[in-house]
């Protein structure tokens, strides 16, 4: 019987596959690209044309900005993902 | 528990299934019956056991080899993930920088000829109304 529970760990051991891969999680685009997109800017009571004009244009320029981090983002997954198939 | 069989060197299990075999079939050159079925027995086991670990670290040998080639292609991906980051990173940075220009240039614009039409335009407070609602962050 002792001889029978003694065996068990080492037939056990068969079982055992150690495989030591290990794969960091891949590193994102830049510090710009992980940075949230910013509120847009609104209008204070009694604006003129030119804060009228600076506003939107500043709320276009973040628009684009964070237009540009979406697309990182995006390649960022498509290519990681290639590159992820190409393991298999 | 693994470490148990790695302890030994390869050649000591393929001279244990020897020494098992041996033992088996010279069992029956024993003249004495009373020695010659402990000895069958203790053969047999012994070469079972031995096939066993001899099996064992085969199958280990062949995961470590697939651990290693998985590894080194896990290294080389890395490498590429790298190369893409770089790229997009300096993508990010370029377009970020044409954007903050292109906005610096207008505002330069709007400083220097939207402000000359600022006395003859007046902003409804309901422009300001709905220009404020459209940039409000969605819930």
């Amino acid at each position: 019987m002792k001889l029978g529970l003694l065996l068990i760990p080492l037939l056990l051991a068969g079982c055992t596959t150690v495989v030591p891969v290990t794969q960091s999680w891949p590193e994102p685009p830049g510090v710009l690209a992980q940075q949230p997109c910013p509120q847009l800017e609104k209008l204070q009571p009694g604006a003129k044309l030119s804060d009228v004009a600076n506003t939107v244009v500043k709320n276009y320029s973040e628009y684009y900005t964070c237009a540009i981090k979406l697309e990182a983002w995006q390649r960022w997954y498509t290519e990681q993902q290639v590159i992820h198939k190409g393991l298999k | 528990m693994f470490w148990i069989f790695k302890f030994f060197p390869d050649w000591f299990w393929w001279l244990l299934l020897i020494a098992g075999l041996s033992g088996y079939f010279l069992s029956h050159l024993i003249p004495l019956k009373t020695y010659q079925l402990p000895i069958k027995i203790a053969g047999g086991t012994m070469v079972a056991a031995v096939i066993f670990i001899l099996g064992l670290l085969y199958a280990n040998g062949v995961w470590q080899q697939a651990a290693q080639e998985l590894q080194a292609k896990v290294v080389i991906a890395e490498a590429k993930s790298q190369v893409v980051n770089e790229v997009i990173k300096e993508r990010v940075v370029t377009k970020t920088q044409v954007v903050k220009q292109r906005g610096e240039a207008t505002v330069e614009y709007i400083t220097r000829e939207v402000v000359k039409h600022n006395a003859g335009c007046v902003i409804p407070p309901e422009f300001i109304n709905a220009h404020n609602r459209a940039a409000e962050t969605p819930p």
